[in-house]
């Protein structure tokens, strides 16, 4: 073997023992849309591997056909969407077996790599490796499911409960919220800035100016569409692109009441420490400011900052979430009554 | 084209990583170890490319293989930190951590930032009494300058207190909690913080019995054992830092990196490359 593929085999060998076999096992009991994502998620960053010689197409093949990302799959249809697109990687086989969707898997043909320059491809590279090791630690991680599970994919009731913490029995526990809310923060802020470093260094390659690169936050609509690296002068671009079709999905940012729950939770944190000195007002700013381009950037509709007041007043905690969820609690303790479906189990007995 | 660096998970130490370099005569290894509230890749990924980038600058990069150490800083005590963190130097140095073993280590690097630097200290002194300890053992009947030479030899012998000490910001002389601000650099940062347990706090603060018995055991030892090279070094700081306290061991003269905070004086750039020269033998 010569050394280009020794390193497409020892990239697949990370792959599978960092990212595949970690997600693939918090599958299992099927209750975790998150995890169910993560999974189908996996199949995506194989394609985009594959896509820019990351990984070897023959070799990677046969080691992600499996069942249980098929089985995930199915199970997201019914979560998210029946007619999902960013689903259509894995189907059914004849026998009902699991099998790779041919379509998505392709490698740049020798067109695209006759014009995309070797530094480029191996700028993708190592961009590609950068977020794989991004994904394995922050979002591969326990408490990083349990808390987007927690924000992104449950009822405003159950939220409220899980992030103040009211009642014992859930899945999870107050401290994992705050730790996987500052493993995802992380996660943004390094996929973030990494698309920077990768965008700031095509352009000083290309002999331009660093100053005229910004990052694409072209709204990601649903169905997700996936570029097809047609132009060999924007492939970092599309790359990109990709990348944030790819992540997007298991936040769940499209739905504006998980946007809310951000900017309440964001404040309650920094509110938890409040100095009131110019310089933490400063910072508080900046850090609004940063939560509001992170979120559009991993999902969010742009439009949501012509709101800028309201997740504003949220954040700076003018509506006081732990009133209201007191008052509420108070009149459901004059009247108790199940909440079908809402909770595992329903609500702990009194 | 070639691959510069391929990962490789390293079981048995959460994940932790390698990335190896694809380099001829490789005889360093750079064991890089996270701070309070960091992760192996969102600390130290600048150090990944831009290493082999400049490499016609900074030659020691090319035969240097990287290892990033992931452990808990938010909830385990330092000292047992230093246990564990003392198994994966030993499973890096003698490549246990791999089936086939290739290559032969020369020197050893270890560039800590923040909580890390204290963990990496933690381990040097550990190291040290242990040593010292077993060398006694082994000679009850010496006098005091046979002894004190007999323990010298064994000092002069471990590859871990031969290592070279690279640290950025360190921890060792506290952290200021009592003002959240220097947190809000980001938001994970400040989160990860108030997240974390009091007990890893309390430790880290400047009057804490565990920072001040370091401080006070590597100074002795550095004044018995002179020749020991990690038991004295010259930290980095940025002058912008609101997080740890800038200062460090008696003698120890303190670097400073201009306009720097205390998360950006760990990160190299194309404009900001002292990160890249600091971290060499």
């Amino acid at each position: 073997m010569n050394s280009m593929e020794n390193s497409t085999v020892d990239n697949l060998k990370f792959f599978i023992e960092a990212i595949v076999n970690p997600a693939v096992d918090k599958t299992i009991g099927g209750d975790s849309a998150v995890a169910d994502l993560t999974a189908v998620e996996v199949l995506h960053w194989a394609r985009l591997g594959v896509r820019i010689g990351y990984f070897n197409k023959k070799s990677i093949e046969p080691i992600l056909s499996l069942n249980s990302i098929l089985q995930s799959s199915r199970r997201c249809r019914k979560r998210v969407s029946a007619d999902e697109p960013w689903l259509d990687i894995i189907l059914p086989g004849q026998r009902g077996q699991a099998i790779l969707n041919e379509k998505w898997f392709t490698v740049l043909d020798a067109r695209q790599q006759e014009f995309i320059k070797p530094w480029k491809l191996e700028l993708l590279q190592r961009t590609f490796q950068t977020l794989l090791l991004l994904t394995s630690e922050n979002i591969i991680d326990d408490n990083s499911r349990y808390f987007l599970d927690s924000i992104g994919w449950t009822s405003k009731t159950e939220w409220e409960v899980r992030f103040s913490g009211t009642f014992r029995g859930m899945q999870g526990s107050v401290q994992q919220i705050g730790c996987g809310f500052a493993n995802v923060l992380d996660y943004w802020e390094e996929v973030r800035s990494a698309s920077i470093s990768a965008g700031y260094e095509t352009e000083i390659r290309s002999g331009g100016n660093v100053t005229s690169w910004n990052l694409d936050f072209e709204h990601i609509k649903g169905p997700i569409n996936f570029p097809n690296y047609q132009s060999p002068a924007f492939v970092v671009t599309d790359f990109l692109k990709d990348v944030r079709a790819i992540v997007s999905r298991q936040f769940n940012l499209m739905d504006p009441n998980v946007i809310e729950r951000y900017f309440v939770l964001a404040g309650q944190f920094i509110n938890s420490q409040k100095e009131d000195t110019p310089e933490w007002r400063d910072a508080r700013l900046r850090i609004f400011e940063d939560i509001t381009e992170l979120l559009e950037y991993f999902g969010a509709d742009p439009l949501f900052r012509m709101q800028r007041a309201h997740f504003w007043n949220l954040f700076i905690g003018s509506i006081d979430l732990v009133d209201l969820i007191n008052t509420k609690l108070g009149k459901a303790r004059e009247e108790p009554k199940e909440l079908p479906g809402e909770f595992p189990g329903g609500l702990p007995k009194r | 084209m070639t691959q510069k660096r391929t990962p490789q998970f390293i079981p048995g130490f959460g994940k932790s990583y390698a990335l190896l370099s694809q380099g001829h005569g490789v005889n360093a290894a750079v064991i890089f170890v996270h701070g309070f509230g960091g992760k192996p890749t969102s600390t130290w990924r600048d150090f990944h490319n831009l290493g082999d980038e400049y490499s016609a600058e900074y030659t020691w990069w090319v035969t240097s293989d990287m290892f990033f150490y992931s452990y808990d800083s938010l909830h385990t005590p330092i000292r047992r930190n230093a246990e564990l963190f003392g198994s994966f130097v030993d499973s890096v140095w003698h490549e246990k951590w791999r089936e086939h073993s290739s290559r032969k280590y020369r020197d050893l690097i270890l560039a800590g930032h923040s909580e890390g630097a204290v963990i990496i200290r933690r381990l040097i002194l550990d190291r040290y009494d242990d040593l010292k300890a077993k060398t006694q053992t082994a000679n009850p009947t010496a006098e005091a300058a046979a002894l004190k030479t007999a323990v010298a030899e064994a000092l002069a012998s471990d590859f871990v207190l031969a290592s070279y000490l690279r640290l950025f910001a360190p921890a060792c002389r506290g952290t200021n909690f009592s003002s959240w601000v220097g947190f809000l650099t980001s938001l994970s940062h400040f989160v990860s913080a108030v997240t974390s347990t009091s007990r890893v706090r309390n430790e880290l603060l400047p009057d804490s019995p565990v920072l001040a018995s370091l401080k006070t055991g590597t100074e002795k030892a550095h004044a018995k054992f002179g020749d020991v090279r990690s038991l004295y070094t010259q930290p980095l700081f940025g002058d912008r830092d609101q997080i740890v306290i800038s200062d460090s061991y008696d003698g120890e003269r303190l670097l400073w990196d201009e306009g720097c905070d205390h998360f950006s004086v760990c990160k190299p750039s194309y404009s900001h490359k002292r990160p890249l020269e600091f971290v060499c033998k």
